[in-house]
């Protein structure tokens, strides 16, 4: 098994006094690794340290014990290899929805032609062609400002993409599913890593191979559950896929486990 | 007829009935958006005031030597602009006041953003410039004037750092807002698109801290103007402000409420082109 990201034994407590951001949780002892192109999941309730481990595999905090390995070397600094797609006030309203795209190639010095290239070809994939000279602070929809945030992100082909934090969680259901098929499109045609980050369920099993189930306070894994899900929702669409007993049981017996305070 | 009049109305922003939206409202008192800018209510408080104004000195209850007519004062605006007041004509007045304003904001404004801009950004330079610039800002521009003088002396240098020392402190607090107002998601995301530092500091916190520090030179272009009055009292012979104190001096009420309407004016126009520049330069200020 060829791991590219690896976690083990990975824990990490926010310092008492820190109570502004007391809100995210401690995480411990969390050991997983994801294989070269699988999808994975992470769900678990608020407070569970789901935000808290995406930091850590992005590389914006370091582990207080144990260790985040990439291609079998410790997290040190955030990369444009593992993408992340923030949930909000990540974009650049001063930036046209193309020069935001555009930024990280812009940023690794990719000469313009073929960043202009790459760019209008990640806008077409997003559906964002008619957008691509609007200014972003004039985009209010949520569906249209997620996409911009998934194109910027693909555009620089991260080996993994990490869906920090529920970022399809604002969309309706029918938007949500239609994005739902085009990350297993884009996943299928391009073969990267993925980490979904989320407390619905039926998204976790529709985008991943496996789910890691994260709970208690500091955050553990709780359970893991081998799928195969996401390559057969890609194959024979998200609803068929949820109409499977199969697909109800998985849910069920996930929703289970996770019992979140009130 | 009535669409023409129509049009007029709107092209001066003026509408006397309220929009159909906020018509519909029912809520209106206590909701900001229902409350219109009043435009009609504007033009009837100047013509107001001229009236009122000429209707006094016409009746001479204030003797004409204190509360001169508005044609005389309109008259004195020509004859200043044409002839001049004591070697200046009323625009060369402007242009010495001008000098003085652009010299002290345009260092002032310099200087600021990039001290108010480390400061946000490097503890050392926070800790040292910190007690300075708290020591000096909450001191009025006027109580230093004493102390310029026997410094720099009588001439456009004094008066160039008094408007500098306004206009830098302004400039750097609200540089420093600015860098603080980036939210650590945007770093964030910037840094994990693969941008260096040199990259998020020019692309991300300087961009983001634009609005503020577009604030800052608004409104330190309006204490600017304030302060040159001030700063033109201190053994000036030209200027805007030193005319109208000049007049004072010799009760020439006329030219005194005519420089005071002209200075007016023109730092309102000041006002207008900032406004006009935030509306090009950032306009996606408070839509982040």
């Amino acid at each position: 098994m060829n791991a590219r990201l690896e976690l083990q034994n990975v824990s990490f407590a926010y310092p008492p006094e820190h109570t502004h951001v007391r809100f995210f949780g401690d995480v411990e002892d969390i050991t997983f690794s994801i294989r070269d192109g699988q999808p994975m999941a992470v769900v678990g309730c608020s407070g569970s340290g789901k935000t808290t481990l995406v930091r850590l595999i992005s590389g914006f905090l370091l582990p207080g014990s144990g260790q985040i390995l990439w291609n079998g070397r410790p997290v040190a600094n955030p990369s444009p290899e593992r993408g992340v797609v923030f949930q909000n006030n990540a974009m650049f309203p001063w930036l046209t929805v193309a020069e935001n795209v555009e930024f990280g190639l812009k940023m690794q010095k990719m000469p313009s032609g073929e960043r202009r290239r790459k760019v209008a070809e990640y806008l077409d994939l997003l559906n964002l062609g008619r957008f691509a000279a609007a200014s972003l602070y004039k985009i209010n929809d949520y569906n249209v400002l997620l996409r911009v945030s998934l194109a910027r992100c693909l555009v620089c082909d991260p080996p993994l993409l990490i869906l920090d934090d529920e970022p399809l969680g604002e969309l309706d259901d029918a938007q949500r599913t239609r994005l739902q098929k085009l990350l297993l499109n884009i996943w299928e045609a391009k073969q990267h890593m993925m980490l979904t980050v989320t407390h619905d369920v039926d998204e976790a099993l529709i985008l991943s191979t496996e789910v890691l189930i994260m709970g208690g306070r500091p955050g553990r894994i709780i359970d893991r559950y081998q799928t195969s899900f996401a390559p057969r929702a890609a194959h024979e669409g998200i609803q068929q896929v949820r109409r499977t007993q199969e697909f109800s049981e998985m849910r069920q017996t996930i929703l289970r486990h996770i019992v979140c305070g009130v | 007829m009535s669409s023409m009049v129509q049009t007029i109305k709107q092209k001066l922003g003026i509408s006397v009935e309220e929009s159909g939206f906020n018509q519909k409202k029912t809520v209106k008192f206590g909701d900001p958006s229902a409350v219109g800018a009043g435009r009609e209510w504007s033009i009837l408080s100047i013509i107001v005031l001229i009236v009122a104004w000429f209707v006094v000195s016409e009746m001479e209850i204030v003797p004409k030597l204190f509360w001169p007519s508005p044609i005389a004062v309109l008259e004195k605006f020509w004859e200043i602009s044409v002839e001049g007041y004591r070697g200046h004509t009323l625009f060369g007045h402007f242009l010495i006041s001008m000098y003085r304003v652009l010299a002290g904001f345009l260092l002032g404004t310099v200087l600021g953003v990039l001290c108010g801009i480390s400061m946000g950004l490097s503890k050392i330079v926070r800790g040292l410039l910190d007690p300075i610039i708290e020591l000096y800002r909450p001191v009025p521009p006027l109580a230093y004037i004493p102390i310029i003088i026997i410094w720099m002396g009588i001439g456009d240098g004094g008066k160039i750092m008094l408007l500098f020392l306004a206009t830098f402190a302004i400039m750097v607090i609200n540089s420093r807002a600015g860098v603080k107002s980036v939210t650590v998601e945007k770093i964030h995301a910037a840094y994990s698109l693969g941008a260096t530092r040199g990259q998020v500091l020019r692309h991300v916190i300087l961009v983001n801290a634009l609005p503020e520090i577009m604030t800052g030179m608004r409104v330190s272009m309006g204490v600017c103007w304030a302060t040159l009055v001030a700063a033109e009292m201190v053994a000036a012979t030209a200027g805007l402000g030193w005319m109208v104190l000049n007049a004072a001096r010799y009760l020439r009420t006329d030219i005194v409420i005519m420089g005071v309407i002209v200075m007016g004016v023109i730092g309102y126009g000041f006002d207008l082109i900032m406004r006009l520049l935030e509306r090009k330069v950032i306009p996606w200020k408070g839509k982040a």
